[in-house]
């Protein structure tokens, strides 16, 4: 065998050999991202309305409430933080994170576009419940994405208390307010097995 | 430069027999070269997508990788290097180093980076799941690229043997490559590692890690819960192993106090009553037209050590006060030095500092008394002296503060010996009513109106003033606004409309002022100076002041929830009315309600709440007929009737012309 044929032969297998690799590579951070992508997080921050409290003031010492004011010092430097989307159900929302001075404890969420009053018994609570679950996903996304665990933090989603506590209700997939689908064109909560 | 030199060595293959495997091992750094820098790419990428705190992991990963990659790399190309040399000129010398460092660097950086991505986005998401990965990558590719190394070498050496024996010897030149094969082994079998711990990282996060910490915590798994439980329910796992160690830790230090209170509870009740009754005196003196705050500092000289021991207990004033009414106005603090005593430290002088901080509003017939009194052992009482008596001034200025320091001695008598010392500090004063139009002075307010002032048409609330004038509606204004920025006058306006500047009604409705409110939570009720009443009833706030700031948050809310203007005060006459028109709900616009009505205002209105009669009416001429459609919260009027009161816009601007002078 010459030195020429071997020269090719491993030339050839080295093509083989760096596409090989390439592939491998690829794939393994194809697979990373589907899996990322697929694993769609379902945060649960703790309930606002329920904070912890000493002698009907807000308990500072709680670990929970300290957790909650570190990661809000995380955040501070981008808030306020205005986002616009358009939900799963075609419906366009815009919310704004921010914090009121001096309150350091809660992260404050203004959702414009989803109607925290809806009687139970209209036909459009279904879509608003997911349109309001698109709207959290997204805040948690831009949460995570800034280093801020958003189970972690407080987040007041209303601007009074009947409204934060709905807020609260509709948040988490539960036998009240179960996952929301579409059928026949119209967005219903799906009835529990 | 560096294509010279490439060419360079391209031309040298005509000179030497041994050259075409310099070629193709420049061809194979290429192809190397370009896969890692695909890999690379890739990973940046990822981090890119998975946002901030990816991109730094990213970045840390990458640079361990890279300069642990290139210093290898660097290596290996500078044994090769040094091997070509001599069919090279020498050229190797730089050029096989430099391509070594720039593929181990990048590979390396590939590798590391992704699984720095991967742990960072986990971390700061919260997912155990994803960290696992990162970690898997990490681990998986170091040990890929440690035993690539040996199956890089391993395998070519095979490959030059195999060729040697076919060709008597002729490709022993080719050994000179085996430290590049073992390179290029490394970054192959790296990036397989990366790969498979990755997949075993995923496996470990999902599968192990999740359900052990569900069933540490007692946290049930959400159905359907992949990455995402993962990331929730490790916080929730570290918040329990850390409510655990809390629990240990108040479990040790509930077991010490206990003890010590089974001996100092008898003095513990002494100490109990008599603030009671001192508190009652202040109480009693505190009627009439006086406002009174105390703070009460009591030293316990309790036998809780060693019997035949002075062992002495400061008691923190807070826990002891029943705050009066009014106390909102006034802050008082105070310390002992020292705060603790022996027996064997009599006879001692002990230090008092009061320190009287004044909030938004002056306060007029300002008078102080102190009180200390040594509680015996056997529970009985003997007032002590202090020196010197203190001396409050007769008035003290909105925000301003006062000290004083007052001494008592512990003498080393009998008397002093496991006794007690209860000391109380009273301040009493009147509130100072602020000056009509005062609200005004700096408050910015003339911004949020039109230039020129219109004058207004048909306005009533002038005749109000001699009620405002009489009440703390105008003090509260000016705390809530100094507390949340928005306009004293607006806060005026406003309340003329729920209360008529009565000061006994809320700025919220005109209803009782001392109630709970639908605050949102508890953190924001405490800085309303209020009382969380918990979720069903919400933020007990008890004086006008407070509510004018909850009033004035309201506001703000208004211009964020409901007008997309962010959360802070109005800054135009638009932004106001809009604000004000939604701070009562937004209902009663004139233009195109559930009726016509004979508005003589502009429709549709040119900005929102132009239209509104709770906002705007006879703010000017277009204004001064205007209909109310909602008699209460969501109910209608039927048929709708004209507003005979002045808007919140119009009773501000009036109040404000006032203090302002005639127009």
């Amino acid at each position: 065998m010459s030195l020429n044929n071997i020269r090719n032969t491993l030339v050839q297998h080295k093509v083989f050999f760096i596409f090989g690799l390439v592939i491998v590579v690829l794939l393994t951070i194809v697979i990373a991202q589907q899996i990322i992508r697929f694993s769609k997080p379902s945060y649960t921050p703790p309930a606002s309305s329920q904070q912890p409290v000493i002698g009907g003031k807000l308990d500072t010492s709680d670990p929970q409430v300290q957790q909650s004011k570190n990661f809000l010092d995380i955040i501070k430097p981008k808030l306020p933080h205005d986002e616009t989307l358009t939900t799963s159900t075609g419906t366009k929302v815009s919310y704004t994170a921010f914090t009121k001075t001096p309150d350091q404890y809660d992260l404050y969420v203004a959702i414009r576009g989803v109607d925290f009053t809806i009687p139970k018994e209209d036909p459009k609570l279904a879509q608003t419940v997911r349109d309001f679950r698109d709207t959290a996903d997204s805040l948690y996304s831009f949460l995570a994405s800034n280093g801020v665990n958003p189970s972690a933090i407080y987040i007041v989603w209303a601007d009074n208390l009947p409204n934060q506590k709905v807020a609260e209700s509709w948040l988490n997939v539960s036998g009240e307010f179960p996952k929301v689908i579409k059928q026949d064109g119209k967005y219903i909560f799906e009835k529990s097995k | 430069m560096a294509l010279n030199l490439i060419n360079k060595i391209k031309n040298l293959k005509n000179l030497n027999p041994e050259l075409p495997a310099i070629q193709f091992a420049q061809k194979a750094a290429k192809y190397l070269s370009l896969g890692v820098s695909a890999a690379f790419l890739a990973a940046l990428a990822l981090a890119i997508k998975l946002g901030a705190a990816a991109v730094k992991g990213f970045t840390i990963g990458a640079t361990i990788g890279g300069a642990g990659g290139a210093a290898l790399g660097f290596y290996v190309g500078l044994q090769v290097g040094i091997a070509l040399a001599p069919y090279t000129f020498g050229i190797s010398l730089i050029v096989a180093p430099l391509a070594g460092a720039v593929i181990g660097g990048v590979g390396g950086a590939a590798i590391l980076g992704l699984a720095g991505t991967l742990i960072a986005f986990g971390i700061a998401s919260g997912s155990t799941t994803a960290v696992s990965m990162g970690v898997g990558a990490g681990i998986g590719g170091t040990i890929g690229a440690y035993l690539g190394w040996g199956i890089g070498t391993s395998a070519w050496l095979a490959v030059v043997g195999v060729c040697a024996a076919a060709t008597g010897g002729t490709c022993g030149f080719l050994l000179i490559f085996t430290p590049a094969a073992g390179l290029a082994g490394s970054i192959v079998f790296g990036f397989i590692g990366a790969g498979i711990g990755t997949g075993i990282g995923y496996v470990v996060g999902e599968y192990v890690i999740d359900p052990v910490k569900h069933s540490i915590s007692g946290i049930p798994t959400p159905a359907g819960s992949t990455i995402s439980g993962g990331l929730a329910g490790f916080g929730h796992w570290i918040t329990g192993l850390g409510s655990s160690l809390v629990n240990g830790a108040i479990g040790i230090g509930g077991s010490l106090l206990s003890g010590a209170l089974d001996i100092g509870s008898s003095l513990l009740g002494h100490l109990t009553g008599i603030t009671g009754a001192l508190a009652g005196q202040i109480a009693a003196v505190a009627v009439g037209t006086t406002i009174a705050s105390a703070a009460t500092m009591a030293i316990l000289n309790a036998g809780i050590l060693t019997p035949g021991k002075f062992a002495t207990t400061q008691t923190d004033n807070s826990q002891n006060i029943i705050p009066p009414p009014g106390s909102a106005y006034v802050t008082v603090t105070k310390t002992a030095t020292p705060s603790t005593l022996q027996n064997s430290d009599l006879p001692k002088t002990i230090n008092f500092e009061v320190v009287v901080s004044t909030k938004s509003v002056k306060i007029i017939n300002v008078t102080c008394e102190d009180l200390a009194t040594l509680v015996k052992s056997d529970g009985s009482t003997v007032p002590l002296t202090i020196t010197p008596t203190p001396s409050c001034p007769s008035t003290i200025d909105a925000n301003s503060e006062v000290k004083f320091n007052f001494t008592t001695r512990a003498e080393n008598t009998p008397a002093f010996q496991d006794a007690s010392i209860v000391n109380v500090f009273n301040i009493y004063y009147d509130i100072e009513k602020l000056a009509l139009g005062s609200c005004a002075t700096g408050s910015g307010f003339s911004n949020l109106l039109p230039s020129p002032i219109p004058p207004s048409a048909g306005a009533i609330s002038p005749d109000s003033f001699s009620t405002l004038d009489s009440g703390q509606v105008v003090p509260s204004a000016v705390y809530g606004a100094e507390k949340s920025g928005v306009a004293c006058e607006l806060l005026v306006g406003i309340h003329y409309i729920e209360a008529t500047w009565d000061d006994t009604g809320s700025f919220i409705d005109g209803g009782a002022i001392s109630r709970y409110y639908p605050v949102e939570t508890a953190a924001m009720c405490t800085n309303y100076n209020g009382t969380w009443g918990g979720e069903s009833l919400g933020c007990k706030i008890d004086t006008l002041q407070d509510v004018a700031y909850y009033a004035g948050n309201i506001i703000k809310d208004k211009m964020a929830y409901h007008l997309g203007y962010g959360w802070r005060p109005p800054a135009t006459f638009q932004e106001m009315v809009g604000a004000v028109s939604k701070y009562n709900g937004g209902g009663n616009h004139n233009c195109n309600n559930f009726v016509s009505v004979a508005y003589s205002g502009p429709c549709p209105a040119p900005f929102y709440g132009d239209d509104d009669a709770y906002a705007m009416t006879h703010f000017d001429g277009p204004h001064q007929t205007m209909y109310i459609f909602y008699c209460f919260d969501g109910v209608r009027c039927d048929p709708p009737y004209a507003n005979t009161r002045d808007g919140a816009a119009t009773a501000a601007k009036e109040y404000y012309l006032r203090g302002a002078g005639p127009y």
